[in-house]
């Protein structure tokens, strides 16, 4: 290659589009002028590639989800809006797009189970963490479903209490958490239903985690929609205390675990299912 | 492909949730990557991650197994993005006040002359580096995010953003030579 290389094939060769590569590379070599202009191209481009970008962590996926539930949600609503009837309730319900019906549908499972109709319990007691061991398995995913959707959306409300911060408001700081109440004074009575499944159930540990998680919402849902800057640090003291951001986590991670395992029994897929688990993705 | 994975994306296509879960887990912070690097800024990039999964839960029909689905999901992502950055500017040029030299203030940064001591701070170059970035269209920044830091094809960054082939590369050229008209001085310095 005699000629120089123009701007256009300077920055074909950098990314390697330039279908004479090689040769321009040989030029390159040979001739100073060109050399020096791609030496400064390469050197600004790669200057541009360590451009940060903000770190997001490894449970980032999970937060995104999270945060994307209330909207999946209301797709789903949507959508059953469009083929409503009890038949494609419960098909879609089942698919598991309808969020807003597995609560509600965990709910009539729950009482269903309480009345010793649909969920019945084995000989012996089950141990702890054993929520749902004895029940059929689409009841028992979609109990485990429901409540994995329960204890995501409690630790988002958690999370964000513990984020919250004062704000200069007139001369004193102050935090609305009127936002979080709403999400605290809707997760109450699910949780209460949870609660009474794991206890009747004989799953202390999860029904112990429960109360403590009830306690804390009610805590958020009574107090004032504006905190003062004390008002807010002795509220994330009290959820600190208590590490129930932490136990929330470890059962939520059981739960999931437990979905995991028991999917195979909704999709009738056993073998790809199982294959798809989280951690293996 | 991992089968594993080739699993999941069947399954969420099929409106399993538990798939649909994996597959936000597993590409959240690459979509959020991409989106920073073409809006420029944290709060935007979270709203078009928000987006993008949205619209694939929404369409996940039309998702043809024969593609990736990461390069569907980035096409989605690069398109809500473009949406987001065309909206943000229009509102922009309505409001944003002008200085007495008539220069907006997100050209000021660069006009101003670097000397040489201030440009070994790399906080500053960050900002020109950004500064320069922000300066390009829309168009041309996706299409160089696409190809300098995502590393896809022309083909590619041509379907994403509708264009032709050689429209494509014609978009990257340009903002790299924007770039360069921008940025070469300070790389050299800081060579």
């Amino acid at each position: 290659m005699q000629r120089h290389l123009s701007e256009e094939q300077l920055v074909e060769l950098y990314y390697g589009d330039l279908a004479e590569g090689r040769e321009a590379t040989a030029h390159l070599d040979s001739c100073k002028a060109c050399g020096d202009d791609y030496r400064q191209l390469r050197a600004m481009l790669e200057m541009v590639k360590e451009a940060p970008v903000p770190e997001r962590g490894p449970e980032y996926g999970r937060e995104v989800y999270v945060r994307l539930l209330p909207m999946l949600e209301e797709n789903a609503a949507e959508e059953v809006e469009h083929s409503w009837s009890v038949l494609d309730a419960w098909k879609n319900f089942v698919r598991g797009w309808s969020w807003t019906g597995a609560t509600a549908m965990a709910a009539l499972l729950v009482v269903a189970f309480m009345a010793g109709r649909m969920l019945p319990r084995g000989g012996s007691p089950p141990t702890g963490g054993d929520l749902g061991k004895n029940q059929a398995p689409i009841q028992q995913s979609v109990l485990l479903v429901a409540l994995g959707d329960h204890l995501d959306r409690s630790e988002l409300v958690l999370l964000e209490m513990q984020h919250a911060q004062a704000i200069p408001e007139g001369r004193v700081n102050s935090a609305d958490i009127s936002t979080q109440q709403q999400y605290a004074e809707d997760l109450i009575a699910d949780n209460r239903l949870y609660r009474t499944v794991a206890a009747q159930e004989g799953d202390a540990s999860t029904a112990g985690v429960l109360e403590d998680l009830e306690r804390i919402l009610m805590e958020i849902a009574n107090s004032p929609s504006k905190l003062d800057e004390k008002e807010l640090e002795s509220l994330q003291k009290r959820i600190e205390d208590k590490g129930i951001l932490f136990k929330v986590r470890v059962i939520g991670s059981a739960v999931r675990d437990k979905e995991q395992s028991s999917l195979p029994a909704i999709s009738g897929g056993g073998a790809s299912r199982s294959a798809s688990g989280r951690g293996k993705l | 492909m991992e089968q594993s994975y080739a699993v999941a994306v069947a399954q969420a296509r099929a409106g399993d949730p538990m798939a649909f879960r994996q597959l936000v887990e597993r590409h959240s912070r690459g979509v959020f990557r991409l989106a920073f690097r073409i809006t420029g800024n944290e709060q935007d990039a979270e709203d078009v991650v928000q987006d993008t999964f949205l619209k694939l839960h929404r369409n996940f029909e039309k998702f043809e197994d024969r593609s990736a689905l990461g390069t569907w999901l980035y096409r989605i992502a690069t398109n809500c993005a473009l949406d987001l950055i065309r909206g943000r500017k229009r509102h922009l040029q309505n409001r944003e006040p002008e200085d007495e030299q008539g220069m907006a203030a997100v050209d000021k940064l660069s006009s101003e002359a670097p000397s040489p001591d201030r440009l070994t701070l790399s906080a500053e170059l960050r900002e020109r580096v950004a500064a320069a970035l922000g300066r390009l269209s829309p168009a041309e920044r996706a299409a160089f995010v696409l190809r300098h830091f995502e590393g896809q094809g022309i083909e590619t960054i041509a379907a994403t953003l509708g264009l032709r082939p050689g429209a494509a590369k014609n978009t990257i050229f340009r903002a790299v030579q924007k770039l360069r008209g921008e940025l070469e001085v300070y790389a050299a310095a800081s060579e």
